[in-house]
């Protein structure tokens, strides 16, 4: 008790620190997922075969690589030629891999709406690209909110791996407790672990609510939570 | 605008926002990056949110002295040397070995302390010097530092010695897995095993490995900013001016003050005279 | 002639789906195409509109050719209701109407939401305007989607067997909403087998088989007196069917 008071309590505001750095990274690593993601999807879907052999490549390329090398590359080979931070470079390197487990879940979606919503549209005189926007997209990204929380939470752990290019986020920040203490690996893990927990959790949460509120009619997901 | 047009707008936004974030090219040029790995007590460790230790301190004091000015960055420790020799840091201050493979692909300054291995039990352990180091025993040591390498290259390759040794990030979690039962000992350099002592952790130690092992600071291979002269006339001033026995004591008051330089082997290049900031 | 379909062919492989069909309808006119399954009725509708892109034949409507730049422009005023209605999920019945006016013709939002409200209360939905079409029947699904149709003002609606995907007590009031159509004098093309429709609204029937047209008559014709042997076996069953249901 007496080590948690003047480990854990003292260094809170230290943890914390970590955990916002580590959601930071991963608010910005998911957009950029989210964003680049779709427009893979898109090009996969709707694209000259260019361009979909273009996505499909780097789908490829980015889910083959492990996290901690795109790091490594990212940190210490593409700034051979622009200079970036490391927090940049683990934005980029775990955001354009998360962008290449985004495409499979949009173009999924995408795929999933009925071909004969994009005849109606079609057939209204509306151009494609007002279609996909108009009315494929709606309803495709609301079926694609419950596998992305899944993507939310795998990102969320994959944010601790950026210690290794010098982002100091909640997993360094431990390690730098049990360091300057000589000790309490367990308690420290511990208290990390309970962290992440909790902003995956409320995450989740915040995320299953989204789902929720948008639910249409007729195409509600029964969730036991 | 159309698909494509707004998948381009995406990408070249995505691009600005890496070239937006990096640091203009002039500052970068001012500030020297100090690469440490902050998990290292008592050379350099973070507590409480800030930078400490017996390096960080004195690259304080040397940086004060010489007009310079440096920002320190932690670093896993296996990435601090890459680092260096890719320039994405500028000096490596940290408790650094002199070695001759280091020695390769970076340069040292003057070596500023002199460290031994000492070899670690728990507290409760019947181990002693011969059998914690033989005969079946599995030992602890951080993955790429010279105690491994020593224990490999001249006890776990030796078919007549029984020992395997089993590697870490950092020492704290080898002393833990020894507390745990999963080694029968650690091996540390000096400090290190004083630093653990000094924090009351529940272990001893039975020996110690004569190594005369010298510490320095290291920049880039053929000294590209022309730092060393700066950084051996620093570490002399702290030395002669009674800084440097100050710093140490701060951090590890049992500590023995060894003569700066300390042994200079002869497979540094940067130990070849004329050296800057020390032959003159 | 508004709607003008000059010998349009279309393949699959090696299967000729429409061996060079040719019909007009004048404004205020509504054409039923009759015939048996897989004759390319529905294909031939989908080529007019090239939402099936035909292999060989052109489209006039009001005197201007389709062609791939000016086919968006052109299914504006070309309506087309589905088999299967495909009213837009994620949106609302008054909304799935006011879509088109909206985004498509770019009026003015309460405009638009004016001009829909009015189209459904003339499919007689003015009271559901604000469910979703899940929690529609199949017959208001697809009298929903007639005044989405409606919705882009057309000068012609072609309708793809509107009431065969519906349950049979559902049809009548879809049936009932186009032959109000019809009897406002909207143009009209429609693949039914709806006799009591034909009888009533059709200026004209056409018979389909084969990829091919057999013959076209007015219905007090067709119904009474057609030529060929086919149609007379094909209408005589289809008239039966429904004196049967």
């Amino acid at each position: 008790m007496e080590a948690f008071n003047s480990v854990v309590i003292s260094q809170m505001p230290f943890l914390l620190g970590g955990l916002w750095v580590a959601l930071q990274l991963l608010a910005l690593l998911l957009i950029l997922g989210l964003g680049l993601g779709l427009g893979i999807a898109l090009m996969e879907v709707y694209g000259h075969w260019t361009l979909r052999w273009a996505g499909i490549l780097f789908e490829r390329i980015f889910r083959g690589i492990p996290a901690l090398v795109l790091l490594l590359l990212f940190y210490y080979g593409v700034t051979e030629f622009i200079e970036l931070s490391a927090f940049t470079s683990a934005v980029l390197a775990l955001g354009l891999r998360s962008a290449a487990y985004q495409s499979q879940i949009f173009r999924g979606v995408i795929q999933a709406v009925p071909a004969g919503q994009m005849a109606a549209a079609r057939a209204l005189g509306m151009p494609k690209h007002k279609a996909v926007f108009h009315i494929i997209l709606p309803q495709a990204l609301r079926q694609a909110i419950g596998p992305w929380t899944n993507e939310f939470s795998s990102e969320l752990k994959a944010t601790s791996l950026a210690y290794v290019i010098g982002v100091v986020e909640l997993t360094r920040q431990g390690r730098y407790i049990i360091s300057s203490t000589q000790g309490n690996v367990l308690l420290v893990f511990a208290v990390v672990a309970a962290l992440y927990f909790v902003a995956n959790w409320l995450g989740n949460q915040l995320l299953y609510k989204l789902e929720r509120s948008l639910a249409l009619p007729g195409f509600e997901t029964r969730r036991d939570d | 605008m159309n698909m494509r047009e707004k998948l381009c707008a995406l990408i070249s936004g995505a691009a600005l926002l890496a070239v937006a974030s990096a640091p203009s090219q002039s500052l970068a040029q001012e500030t020297l990056t100090a690469g440490v790995e902050a998990a290292f007590p008592p050379w350099a460790y973070v507590e409480n949110g800030e930078f400490k230790g017996i390096a960080i301190d004195a690259m304080r004091e040397i940086a004060k002295d010489e007009g310079l000015n440096v920002e320190f960055r932690d670093l896993p420790w296996p990435s601090l040397i890459p680092a260096l020799s890719r320039g994405r840091i500028d000096l490596l201050v940290t408790g650094l070995n002199v070695t001759p493979e280091r020695a390769e692909v970076l340069d040292f300054t003057i070596p500023w302390w002199e460290n031994d291995d000492e070899v670690l039990v728990p507290e409760d352990s019947d181990l002693n010097l011969v059998t914690a180091l033989c005969c079946g025993a599995t030992v602890g040591a951080q993955g790429g530092a010279t105690q491994a390498q020593w224990l490999e290259e001249n006890l776990a390759d030796n078919e007549n010695v029984d020992l395997a040794v089993r590697t870490y990030e950092d020492y704290v979690i080898a002393v833990e897995d020894m507390l745990a039962g999963r080694l029968d000992s650690v091996v540390t350099s000096t400090d290190t095993a004083e630093s653990f002592l000094a924090n009351d952790r529940p272990i001893k130690i039975v020996g110690t490995i004569q190594q005369n092992q010298p510490q320095a600071l290291a920049v880039q291979k053929g000294d590209p900013n022309g730092l060393l002269e700066s950084l051996n006339r620093g570490i002399l001033k702290l030395y002669n001016d009674g800084r440097w026995a100050e710093i140490v004591h701060r951090y590890s008051p049992q500590a023995t003050i060894r003569q700066i330089p300390t042994t200079m082997p002869d497979y540094v290049d940067s130990y070849h005279e004329p050296i800057p900031g020390y032959s003159e | 002639m508004l709607l003008q379909v000059e010998n349009v062919q279309k393949s699959y492989g090696d299967t000729e789906i429409l061996k060079g069909v040719s019909l007009g309808l004048s404004r205020g006119q509504s054409k039923v195409i009759m015939g048996p399954s897989g004759t390319g009725k529905s294909t031939l509708l989908r080529c007019i509109n090239h939402l099936t892109l035909p292999d060989g034949g052109r489209v006039f409507l009001d005197g201007e050719e389709l062609t791939p730049k000016n086919i968006n422009k052109m299914r504006e005023v070309l309506a087309f209701v589905f088999q299967d209605f495909n009213l837009f999920t994620h949106l609302r019945a008054i909304d799935n109407v006011q879509i088109g006016p909206e985004k498509i013709r770019g009026m003015k939002k309460k405009e638009a939401r004016d001009l829909a409200m009015h189209e459904l209360e003339r499919v007689g939905l003015a009271d559901r305007a604000h469910a979703y079409p899940a929690e529609l029947s199949g017959g208001q699904q697809q009298r929903v989607s007639i005044a989405r149709a409606l919705a882009m003002q057309p000068k012609v609606i072609l309708f793809d067997e509107p009431t065969s995907a519906l349950d049979p007590e559902l049809t009548g009031e879809v049936i009932s909403v186009m032959s109000q159509l019809a009897a406002d004098g909207m143009t009209m093309l429609v693949v039914s087998h709806e006799v009591n429709f034909a009888r009533q609204a059709a200026d004209e029937i056409i018979f389909m088989e084969g990829g091919e047209i057999l013959e076209q008559g007015p219905p007090s014709k067709m119904f009474v007196d057609p030529q060929h042997k086919r149609t007379r076996q094909f209408l005589d069953v289809l008239g039966h069917e429904e004196r049967g249901s």
